[in-house]
């Protein structure tokens, strides 16, 4: 049916005028409410997507030596999976990672549950304790940590991998406790009451009710810790003294050499196994989460 | 709709637009944009600068930025990078070669009469002739950095060591500790396991390697050379720049740029071994370490040892000694260089102000690196800082003649570190307590010295301090050496830049030669075997001995062979996940898999189980 055709229904009549209203006004300019994610595009395009573009290009690029782009080169693939010296950084990257994401789970756990027990915590004072550490600048705060630990006589010295494990841990506890909290303190207490009403002990509760129901907390706290203790270098380097090289020191030392091409592609592994690690346990939290009460 | 956006986007970046030009489009005011290491340049040094230009210039206008880097490979990445462009950086002496050697860099003017040219030392721009590099035009044509490069500071690889606090800990007696700091391979000494830092920073660390890995070829050089005496000093019958002295350096300065991939294998086992004994590495954290006493050694710049040496006697009265081993070690120099494309003239008229020895002397005062400039007046904050003879006297009367105060103006106070220190029309100067003798010296001004209410000229005080001195100490240089002075010889450095000393006058004491100066700092032990070795604080510090000279070697850029450098380090920093790590993992990993795959036949069974109760129910139903 053709627009310009006068139709003798009044209301056709109203909806053309207001097209053709609208019409008019787009040929200066026409707001429309999806303009205002242009920002957001914008930022998204220049501080994402380029920079990641960048990375693959670089990871796979033959560069001469003022940084120009002469060709491909897959040397930097070859050198990473032949390096055994950068498999190892790797693996013990891999290592603290999952060991301060399981510590941060086993101390952070039943901390959030009792925190997030009336009983014990009026006020939710005793929450803003444990996150408050967050407020205080990281690098700073590493290097408090260096000096209480070397008051203890834990140093890099003589305990590398003891001193790097306590500032990981205390560094990323308030992550892995803010996220269980917002969880526990969301608990279905009628469903935990029913489970003991039913006859369940009380570690068959936890084990049917409050551990189910916490799974999104959980997967979410240990994505808040391992991802970013991954690629962390500060905290090792300062409390290990220089002596436990995780994966982002290595990365950093490659860019710091004007090694791009390597650098770039190590940056590329890092990039794949915390997608991985998404994939990983998003499924796991979808599987089991009929809510999404987690924080993050 | 695309249309659309792409309006949008283009009315943001003409939003934009004028904000970026319109920092470029005033004419009238010349720019300088310097990049600088950070902390390394006294505080009103630039704002002076601008000040002066503009004043001298009239109907100009200059600006300055001023920009910091904090290490060499980041300000080359970001000037790879980044479109910024500077007039003048300050790069340490490889990255320079570097620089040359990638074409981003313009040669200086040779202006005879400038500061630079007069001021800065004669020996340290002979060395910096000695380096060489291309400059990145297809030629292969090597130039010398010397022509692309203006010295800044200088200065030496050591060790910072705190032998009280290490014969706290070890046991060991503080001579043998000073004895065995006089060797690079104490460093590898189990003795000394756990106490020392050093840098985190491929190239230092490396040099240090070299020096260990070919210990036993270097010292068989010096006793080849014949230049050395059996305690590896040089002779006293050679002079430092002879030419067996240079003949020496230059077989010294090979084996210290060894970086091929067989050498680097060698020196990689060499610090990996090292690691396993250190302490940790460090960047910047052990200057304070030592000053706090967390660690006893340190493997330190000059420049920052100078740093640990005097906070840790102001602060902590912790007494902290610097050593260049015996078989020599790192010489480096910082320098300002002028990338293609920038402001020649406001460039090299920048290097000329920093370049008069008042502002070097300014300088050093403040950061604590020695200055490639020499001159009188960093000759006199030498004798300041180190001549223990009364220079008080010298120090005021040479600020008397701005100031035009008398003694009575001078108001002598305690400062904040409680140091006597007066102060006049020109601030305040540092003094010590016992300096002015026994004399009164009310009424004296720059013209006469009035000394116990006797008027009479300067040159008649100084006699009569001389005289003073020597019946304190005894007439002849012996009695000085063995009040506890040692002689130290800074001729290297100050030679030929001061206009108004005719050298060919100069004695050979410290009494008739301004360029000897005694100091009370050195300490000379003498060994079981009989060896005399000598350990040294701040002088050292500052200023080599002259004749550690022919065993400074400067380190190259390692240009191709970065790589196996770079390689080297990565393996060094490097660690392979402890035994208990692996069992650790091994666990987490096999519960992980346990846990997973009892998950999904658990579930499975439920499932069947929930299927079958379905069926049930179902028939039930039916029925």
């Amino acid at each position: 049916m053709s627009s310009n055709k006068f139709s003798p229904n009044p209301e056709e009549n109203a909806i053309r005028e207001r097209k053709k209203r609208a019409k008019r006004g787009s040929h200066f300019f026409a707001f429309k409410r999806k303009y205002l994610m242009i920002p957001y595009a914008v930022f998204l395009a220049l501080f994402i997507i380029v920079p990641i573009a960048i990375i693959l290009v670089y990871a796979f690029a033959k560069t001469n030596e003022n940084g120009a782009i002469v060709g491909f080169s897959a040397e930097a693939f070859l050198s990473f999976f032949t390096s055994t010296t950068k498999l190892n950084v790797l693996t013990v990257s891999l290592f603290v990672g999952i060991l301060n994401t399981i510590i941060c789970l086993l101390i952070g756990y039943p901390l959030s549950y009792f925190l997030a027990n009336r009983k014990y915590n009026t006020n939710a004072v005793l929450v803003m304790l444990f996150v408050m550490p967050m407020w205080i600048n990281f690098v700073l705060r590493t290097g408090a940590t260096r000096d209480v630990l070397t008051f203890l006589g834990i140093n890099g010295g003589n305990h590398a991998y003891l001193a790097t494990m306590i500032g990981m841990v205390y560094n990323y506890l308030p992550f892995t406790i803010l996220p269980l909290y917002t969880t526990m303190i969301k608990l279905d207490k009628a469903q935990l009451e029913a489970a003991a009403d039913l006859g369940a002990n009380p570690v068959g509760v936890f084990f049917r009710s409050v551990l189910p129901q916490s799974v999104p907390g959980i997967v979410s706290a240990a994505e808040m810790v391992f991802m970013p203790t991954l690629s962390s270098y500060v905290i090792s380097d300062t409390l290990s003294e220089g002596k436990i090289t995780l994966f982002g020191n290595i990365i950093y030392l490659h860019f710091s050499q004007s090694q791009w091409d390597k650098g770039s592609f190590m940056a590329l592994v890092m990039l794949i196994l915390v997608a991985i690690t998404m994939v990983v346990s998003h499924k796991f939290g979808k599987e089991d989460a009929r809510t999404e009460n987690a924080l993050w | 709709m695309k249309n659309s956006k792409f309006v949008a986007l283009g009315a943001l970046a003409l939003l934009t637009l004028p904000a970026l030009t319109g920092c470029a489009s005033n004419n009238n005011v010349r720019t300088l944009r310097i990049l600088n290491c950070e902390d390394y340049i006294a505080d009103d040094i630039v704002e002076n600068f601008t000040k002066d230009w503009n004043e001298s210039h009239p109907g100009e206008k200059i600006s300055v930025v001023y920009d910091t880097f904090d290490t060499n490979e980041t300000m080359l990445s970001s000037l790879k990078t980044g479109k910024s462009s500077y007039d003048l950086i300050c790069p340490s002496d490889y990255a320079i070669q570097k620089m040359m050697r990638d074409g981003m860099l313009q040669p200086f003017d040779d202006i005879p009469d400038d500061n630079y040219n007069t001021y800065a030392s004669k020996y340290l721009v002979s060395r910096l002739d000695s380096i060489e590099s291309e400059i990145g035009d297809g030629t292969g044509v090597k130039h010398k950095v010397s022509e692309y490069a203006r010295g800044y500071m200088w200065g030496t690889l050591g060790v910072v060591y705190n032998p009280a606090k290490i014969a706290d800990i070890t046991g060991l007696e503080e001579d043998e500790i000073k004895v065995d700091m006089n060797s690079w391979t104490s460093l590898w000494d189990a003795k000394y396991h756990n106490i020392m830092s050093i840098k985190d920073s491929m190239r230092d660390t490396y040099s240090v390697g070299i020096m260990k890995a070919y210990n036993d070829e270097i010292i068989a050089d010096m006793d080849a050379s014949g230049v050395f005496d059996e305690n590896y000093n040089l002779l006293d019958t050679v002079e430092f720049d002879s030419e067996e002295a240079l003949a020496y350096n230059e077989k010294l300065t090979k084996i210290f740029n060894r970086c091929g991939y067989e050498e680097t294998k060698v020196v990689e086992k060499e610090l990996l071994s090292l690691k396993a004994n250190v302490f940790g590495f460090e960047v910047d954290s052990g200057k304070d370490d030592m000053v706090k006493g967390i660690v006893g050694m340190n493997l330190a710049w000059s420049g920052d040892a100078v740093y640990s040496l005097d906070r840790g006697e102001n602060e902590n009265d912790t007494y902290l000694y610097y050593s260049i081993p015996e078989t020599g070690g790192n010489i480096w120099f910082d320098g300002w260089v002028m990338p293609k494309g920038a402001d020649k003239e406001l460039a090299q008229d920048f290097i000329d102000y920093i370049s008069s020895p008042e502002i070097a002397a300014e300088n050093m005062d403040f950061i604590g690196y020695t200055s490639f400039i020499a001159g009188d007046t960093v000759l006199d904050l030498v004798r300041q800082w180190y001549d223990p003879r009364s220079y008080a006297m010298y120090v005021w009367h040479d600020a008397s003649k701005d100031s035009g105060c008398t003694w009575e103006d001078s108001d002598f106070v305690y400062d904040e570190d409680d140091e006597l220190v007066y102060q006049d029309g020109t601030g305040l100067h540092e003094d010590t307590g016992d300096d002015y003798g026994p004399f009164d010296m009310t009424g004296s001004t720059y013209e006469e010295a009035v000394v116990d209410g006797v008027a009479m000229s300067w040159e008649d005080y100084q006699a009569m301090v001389d005289t003073y001195n020597e019946a304190e100490f005894g007439d002849d240089e012996d009695s000085y050496l063995s009040s506890g002075w040692d002689t130290v010889n800074l001729t290297y450095i100050f030679s030929g830049t001061i206009d108004d000393y005719d050298e060919s006058t100069f004695g050979d004491t410290p009494d008739d030669n301004p360029y000897l100066f005694y100091t009370d700092a050195l300490e000379t032990i003498t060994t079981e075997d009989g060896r005399e070795v000598v350990a040294g604080r701040q002088f050292f510090t500052q200023y080599a001995p002259q004749e550690m000279l022919p065993k400074l070697a400067i380190m190259a850029d390692y240009g191709e062979n970065n790589v196996y450098v770079l390689n080297l380090w990565e393996n060094v920093k490097a660690n392979n996940l402890p035994i208990w790590g692996v069992i650790i993992f091994g666990i987490i990993l096999l519960s992980a898999i346990v846990v997973t795959l009892s998950t999904i036949i658990i579930r499975r069974k439920q499932k069947k189980l929930r299927v079958e109760r379905r069926k049930i129910t179902a028939a039930n139903m039916r029925k």
